[in-house]
């Protein structure tokens, strides 16, 4: 008995840290298709819809990880810039993953206009304090993003690996490239 | 006493039955690692695919979608001459000849190398295709609303790298197959003011580098990666055809259709398929999944990978036999791939009614 119980608790210690790791790139792979879901269908409901669709990134600071925890569709109308929620946000958080800022995320850090970010309107983001940041695309394909390509990117990582100013990739990463000019997205893994 | 001995050793296990039983679990578990292995591999090759495939998916969408809005705008005019302007006199005296069709846009399809001929065309497969569409683009900001502005458009498949526009911490330079849109904006429509078949002869040099900047984005951009061809089929219906007594495929039997040559001109019809839009555009797209591309990049480091059979797609009427090569060559290479195809109705094709 003793000895079943032993092998068992030594399989068990074996296998957790593996299984923690699989669990892990499992959120990661899940929110990061989340997104590019959600950036495909925003450009696509902008074009059958003929209007100016947008996904709006929630930052605000969740137990002490700074970063992006949500996103959400809304419909922009760019004559009195009001923007109207469209779906309920998405929460990167409740699968352990988070958008982080700096380095690893060029694509919000330049040229940004009045219309495109500023303390959010509306709650839960409201209550938590929270900066949006928005991408809208137009009917004709392109989107609102003022930057090159090569810096137009996002990354998402598992909260375990978060550090604050976080500047080199760590092991497992989903990074999210938006193409300005074509609103195609393109995702990189290690 | 030593019956009492006898049944409490019964209650045990001896040494050899534990260490068989170990022998057994470590067996079982040897197993079922090796089984779980190949499995999560195989659930990483599953996901590859079918993220890989929406990417082919949403391109080849999005090509459908544009080719079926292209347009040509033709009208009809006096012909003074058969100069590159034969709607316009080149003296007072002149006096129209006859009727003719007429229109300044093109649509043109071949072989991208044929098409875009210069330095990068060793790096081009398969087929391009140039059009004019109302994609509403401009160089401008806030004329975002102008969705109608008429723009040319174009699609061909380029070997390169990604070091213009990959993500800093991605270390790894990737050279690929990769899907390319030529999409200059209203405001650099030349097709005006040039000869036909100039205004698209710079796509494959205006491809993005790494000194893009804000207010000069590339014109031309990826659209996907580990597209390996893209065969472009102009056609007519199979009732025209059926009523030619010929394939559909007639209008355009090396895959060669230009708008603006005459071509295909006979007795009845002497200007051919002039200046106008087939009525039909077969659009296939072969793509391999991300892991496929990989093994191909370490098997070829240095060179383009020979993956589309010499000759092949050059013949329409060989199209279901070359698609089936291609397979062959794909699986042999042990590739990973799918086959998008669909036939696009063109919307502004007047075929019976300019015929």
């Amino acid at each position: 008995m003793v000895i079943v119980v032993a092998i068992v608790t030594m399989l068990i210690a074996l296998a957790t840290p593996y299984t923690l790791a699989a669990l892990q790139s499992a959120n990661l792979t899940s929110a990061g298709d989340t997104l590019m879901q959600k950036l495909a269908m925003a450009q696509q409901r902008s074009l059958t819809e003929n209007r100016p669709v947008g996904l709006d990134f929630y930052y605000y600071t969740e137990d002490d990880i700074k970063g992006c925890h949500a996103i959400q569709m809304i419909s922009y109308n760019p004559a009195t810039n009001q923007a109207t929620q469209l779906e309920p946000p998405v929460y990167f958080n409740k699968q352990s993953v988070v958008l982080v800022e700096g380095a690893l995320s060029p694509m919000f850090s330049t040229n940004q206009t009045a219309t495109s970010t500023g303390p959010a309107t509306w709650n839960p983001f409201q209550t938590l304090g929270a900066t949006f940041y928005r991408v809208i695309f137009y009917p004709n394909g392109t989107t609102s993003l003022r930057t090159p390509l090569r810096t137009a990117y996002l990354t998402l990582i598992s909260t375990k690996n978060f550090k604050p100013d976080i500047s080199t990739a760590p092991p497992n990463y989903y990074t999210v490239q938006l193409d300005p000019v074509t609103g195609r997205g393109h995702s990189y893994r290690p | 006493m030593k019956h009492l001995h006898d049944k409490q050793r019964r209650h045990g296990f001896t040494l050899i039955e534990v260490s068989l039983s170990m022998v057994i679990l470590s067996i079982i578990l040897l197993i079922s690692v090796q089984v779980l292995g190949l499995t999560q591999r195989a659930w990483k090759r599953g996901v590859a695919r079918v993220e890989q495939f929406r990417e082919a998916r949403m391109a080849f969408d999005s090509i459908s979608e544009n080719l079926r809005q292209a347009i040509l705008n033709t009208y009809q005019a006096y012909q003074y001459n058969t100069g590159n302007t034969p709607t316009i006199p080149t003296s007072q005296s002149q006096s129209p000849t006859k009727y003719i069709r007429q229109s300044e846009l093109q649509f043109v399809t071949g072989q991208a190398q044929t098409l875009l001929p210069g330095a990068q065309a060793t790096s081009l497969v398969t087929q391009a295709m140039f059009f004019q569409a109302r994609l509403g683009l401009s160089d401008r900001l806030g004329y975002e609303g102008l969705n109608r502005l008429l723009c040319g458009r174009g699609y061909f498949i380029m070997y390169t790298g990604n070091d213009a526009f990959r993500p800093q911490h991605v270390s790894a330079q990737s050279m690929r197959f990769r899907l390319w849109e030529y999409r200059p904006t209203a405001e650099e429509n030349t097709v005006y003011s040039v000869k036909p078949g100039q205004w698209f002869l710079k796509a494959p040099t205006s491809v993005i580098t790494a000194s893009e900047t804000l207010t000069t984005p590339a014109d031309t951009r990826p659209i996907a990666e580990n597209i390996i061809a893209l065969i472009i089929s102009p056609q007519v219906t199979t009732d025209d055809a059926a009523l030619k007594k010929t394939t559909p495929w007639w209008i355009a039997p090396k895959y060669a259709y230009d708008s603006t040559q005459l071509l295909n001109a006979t007795t009845d019809s002497p200007q051919g398929t002039q200046h106008m839009l087939p009525p039909r555009v077969v659009v296939t797209l072969v793509a391999i999944d991300e892991a496929s591309a990989r093994k191909l990049a370490e098997k070829y480091p240095d060179t383009m990978p020979q993956l589309v059979p010499t000759g092949a797609f050059t013949l329409a009427d060989n199209r279901q036999k070359d698609l089936k090569d291609l397979a062959t060559k794909l699986r042999a290479e042990q590739l990973n791939y799918q086959v998008f195809s669909t036939t696009i109705n063109m919307r502004n094709s007047k075929w019976g009614l300019l015929r």
